[in-house]
Formats: structure tokens, sequence, C-alpha cells
């Protein structure tokens, strides 16, 4: 009885010891609350102790997980290689697919549509509606981003999830005062020929108002100079000053014709994003 | 009896994995391990905070301490591993290692009266690393350009063990230091000389071309017309205007020059004795 009654007190004691401590599950568990709260700096730092501490191969989900939260973080180039970590290291196809797809999202926030490209045509064809559309969707940015319109638009138009849809995209890129205008080339001769009438062309009134006065002034002074005194005068007075006013005119055209022209492609790709992720359209 | 060992050995297989010690993960020797790691693979804003739970947990750990400091120098924040080193270590000679640190720190910072303090704390230090870091500290400030008398500068030199930075010591001797003075003298006789004076010698021809076109052309208004010549007080306007700046541009390019001598060896010195 003694005996039984001893054994009983030190079962009930092993039974109710614990040592606390925070093991590889929980670590998981605290970077994945913390991922859901956006908090990724510190997720990162929990999910890469728990990738450092694994004792087996590397967790796929966890390898795109840190990739995620560098990409979150924007250490492009980090996410980029645990991208690829994540890659190698899954078996599954379609899973596979996906982390080629989120590597694409990196270099396309990155600006780097060459390889963003790269990766997209290196896929298999799939005849999944799904895989198909998202496919040509991501096909369609990096186009776009390469300044390719033509595959662009194809590749939009494939994307679309109905008629009505592609239509409208169709709409977008062909609407020329978006794609297309204005032409910096037209915005440099337009400022060679009539200095300020390529900035004003290019909807800078105030700036084209400004070049044409300051050019027209040294004309007006060489031709005032060659009538008092000799066209040699006029040439070594005037000249160096409306060269250099003329010359940084049509330049001063053809840059704000690009950056306008910039900004009204941006336009136009905001449009189709929105088109394509607008429920229900 | 035999009823009871076959019970003690059940228990104990069932109740061992509540006994064991679960992995923790947070634990000094885990955490540590953790912190070298984010150091080798470049991450060093997560390692400084690494680091700090390390020193929490073990607040006299020397490596832990120098792996602070120099965390927070590779993660861009060399003030505050400035103040850590100041922390751990107030008073007294300092470890090798950990001077090396503080040196390259407060030349960092720019904190040449810091730099005199640890070096006079540093007797651990080689005599040939201390005079890598005195003449780094010299070459960084504007006194070599101002040829300031150095009396110990020999003896560093013959000391100096970094044969790249003895380059960079040799290379900073042959710079001529240019004078506003003599800028802006030259270009009182000769609009532009000064400028060119100073190595500008596009902007120095510009000058001259500017200045003397609408002189020219002024004296000719004048002399036509007298001093009711409207042409003549244009240009002539013109002419004292440009003149003026020009005397102002001379001055501001020699200062522009020495400035980017100044940078260009500091930069060269500073490429040789940071460590990364």
């Amino acid at each position: 009885m003694k005996q039984k009654v001893i054994f009983l007190t030190i079962s009930l004691i092993l039974i109710f010891i614990r040592v606390p401590a925070q093991d590889l599950a929980q670590t998981r568990q605290f970077a994945d609350q913390l991922y859901a709260s956006g908090n990724f700096s510190q997720s990162l730092a929990a999910y890469q102790r728990v990738l450092y501490f694994s004792p087996r191969e590397a967790d796929p989900g966890l390898l795109i997980r840190i990739a995620d939260n560098f990409l979150a973080c924007g250490q492009m180039e980090r996410a980029l290689e645990y991208y690829d970590h994540g890659y190698f290291a899954q078996t599954n196809d379609s899973l596979r697919v996906e982390i080629l797809f989120d590597k694409t999202a990196c270099y396309l926030r990155s600006h780097e549509y060459k390889y963003a490209l790269m990766e997209l045509l290196n896929l298999d064809n799939n005849p999944d509606r799904w895989y198909f559309r998202k496919l040509n969707f991501y096909l369609g940015m990096a186009w776009f981003g390469q300044e390719d319109f033509a595959n662009s638009q194809l590749a939009f138009i494939n994307a679309a999830r109905n008629e009505l849809e592609a239509e409208s995209i169709r709409a977008v890129f062909e609407n020329k005062k978006l794609m297309d205008k204005p032409n910096p080339k037209v915005a440099s001769w337009l400022s060679i020929f009539i200095p300020g009438s390529g900035q004003i062309y290019t909807g800078y009134i105030a700036d084209g108002i400004n070049s044409f006065l300051l050019t027209g002034s040294f004309v007006a002074l060489s031709f005032y100079l060659a009538v008092v005194t000799t066209p040699l005068d006029a040439i070594l007075t005037a000249l160096p000053w409306f060269q250099r006013y003329y010359q940084g005119g049509f330049q001063r055209a053809e840059e704000l014709a690009e950056k306008k022209r910039a900004e009204n492609r941006s336009i136009a790709f905001d449009r189709i994003l929105t088109l394509l992720s607008t429920p229900g359209t | 009896m035999i009823r009871l060992k076959g019970y003690l050995i059940s228990l104990i297989f069932l109740l061992l994995p509540l006994i064991l010690p679960a992995q923790n993960l947070y634990d000094l020797g885990h955490s540590s391990d953790f912190a070298g790691y984010l150091m080798r693979t470049g991450q060093y804003s997560l390692a400084t905070a690494e680091w700090e739970r390390v020193l929490f947990m073990a607040p006299n750990d020397s490596a832990a301490r120098l792996n602070l400091v120099r965390a927070y120098r590779l993660a861009g924040n060399p003030s505050e591993a400035l103040r850590k080193l100041y922390l751990f270590y107030p008073i007294g000679p300092l470890p090798q290692t950990v001077s090396g640190e503080g040196l390259q720190l407060t030349l960092m910072q720019g904190d040449f009266s810091g730099f005199s303090k640890l070096l006079g704390r540093s007797p651990a230090l080689p005599l040939s690393k201390k005079s890598d870091y005195q003449l780094g500290a010299w070459l960084m400030q504007d006194q070599w350009i101002k040829r300031v008398p150095y009396p110990e500068l020999p003896g560093i030199v013959a000391s100096a063990g970094d044969s790249n930075l003895l380059n960079v010591y040799h290379e900073s001797l042959m710079v001529k230091r240019k004078s506003r003075g003599t800028a802006v003298a030259l270009s009182v006789v000769i609009p532009g000389m000064g400028k060119i004076y100073s190595g500008d010698w596009k902007d120095g021809l510009m000058t001259m071309l500017f200045v003397g076109v609408n002189t020219w052309q002024a004296y000719r208004g004048f002399s036509r017309e007298g001093i009711k010549s409207v042409s003549g007080w244009i240009f002539g306007t013109l002419a004292f205007g440009f003149y003026t700046g020009n005397l102002f541009g001379s001055w501001k390019s020699a200062g522009d020059y020495n400035q980017k001598q100044l940078d260009r060896i500091r930069h060269e010195a500073e490429g040789y004795l940071f460590n990364h």
C-alpha cells in the first residue's frame, strides 16, 4: 500500500512538470500570427529561425513564406532567391507553377519586365481556363512594361472574362490620346520650327509661352543689332544666348512630351487592371 | 514486485515526452547561433535584435558585445554602435578587436577628438595598425591640403602597415591646393582666368567670351553715340554683371576644386580603412 502511494505521488509530480519553451512548431505559429498582422520584419526573423533550426529538409511552404516576407520588406533579390529555393524544394507541379507566378510578380514589382517575360514564356500550356487567364494577365503586364503594346493587348484580351471586357480593353489600347500622345518627336520638331509650340502641344502652356518669348527676344535683338550695327555684331552678341535657349527649348519640349505620354500610359494601364479585377464585369 | 516494475517502466515511457525539456529556440545558445547566421547572411538589422537578446540573457558575453557593435555599424547605424561601445567599455583599456571597431566608428562619425581618446585607450593595438588609423584620420581631415604642420606624421608614415593607405598619402602630397585669393586676382585682370586656374577651363573660356563680347559691344556703342548710347549702356551693364559674377565664380571654383580633392582622398582612405 505504502509503495503504491509513493509511486502514485511520483507519477502525479511527473505529469505536472512542464518546462516552458518555444519549440519549432510554436515559433512557426508565432511567425504566422505576425505575418497575418502585417509585422513582416518580425515574422521574417521568426520564419528564418524556424528554417535555420529545422532538423529536416526545408518545407517548401516555409521557404515561400520567407520569400513573401522579403518581398513585403522590399528586399527583392532575397525574395527571388527564396522563391527559387522554394521552387526546387517543391515536388508538386501545380504548386511549382504558383511559385513561378509569385516570382514573376516580384520581377514586375521591380520593373524587371524582361526577366518576368523569361519566366512566363517558359511556362507550359495548360488547358485550365483560370491558369490561362492568369498567365495572360501577367504576360499583358510584362509586355506593357516593355512597351510592346501589340502583344500586351493580345495577352490582356486573352485574360478577359467575357467579350464585353475584351472590347473595353481593345478600346483602351485603340485610344491614341492615351497610348500614343503626345509624340515626343512631334513636340521636338514643333519647337524647332516655332519655339514654344512643342511645349504648348504637350499641354505645358506657360512653359511654351516662356520659351517663345525668350527665344523671340533674342531673335528680335539679333535683327536690331544687325540693323543698328553689323550682322557680325548680331551674330557674336546675340547668337550664344539664342542658341542656348533655342536648343534648350526643343530638348525640353521632347522631355515634357515623354513625361506626359508616360503619365497617359499609366492611366491606360490602371484602367485595364480595374477592368480585369472588378468582379462580375 | 514484477507487476510494480512493469507499471513503473510503462509510466516512464508514457511520461517521457512530458519530462524532457522542449527545444527552446529563444534560449541563449539558439539565439547566439541564429545571430551568427544572420550576420553571415548580411541581415544586420535583424542581427542587432538577436544580439540584444543574447546580451539580455548574458550581459557579460564579450563576443556578443563586439558582435552587437559590429552589427549596428554594418546595419548603417554607427551612432548607436558607438553609444553601445561606450556603454560596454566606459573607461579603461580596450581589447584589440574592440579598439578597431571603436576607431572606425569615431572616424565614420567625424569625431576626431573621440578618435584620439580611444586611441589612447588602445594599448593592445599593434603599432602598425595604430599608425594606419592615425594616417587615415589625417587624410580624412582637411589639414593635409592646408599643409598644417604635424610633427608626428613622419613617424606615423614610417610605421604604417597598409601599403594602399600609404599610396593614398603619397597621392595627397602631389595635390596642389588652389588659393581663392589667387583665383579672384587672376579674374580681376583677365575675366575667366581664375576658373581656368581652378581647372574649370570650359566655364573660364565661356566667361571670357561673354565678358569680352559685351564689353566690346558697350565700347562700340559709346564710341559711336557717346554717353547717350542705349546699346552702350545695355551691353555695359551686361558686361559689368558678367564681370562681377566671374569674380564670385572664380572664388567658388577654387573652393570647389579643393573640396573635390579632399573628398577623393577621403573616400580612398575610407575604402582601405573601414572593413565590411
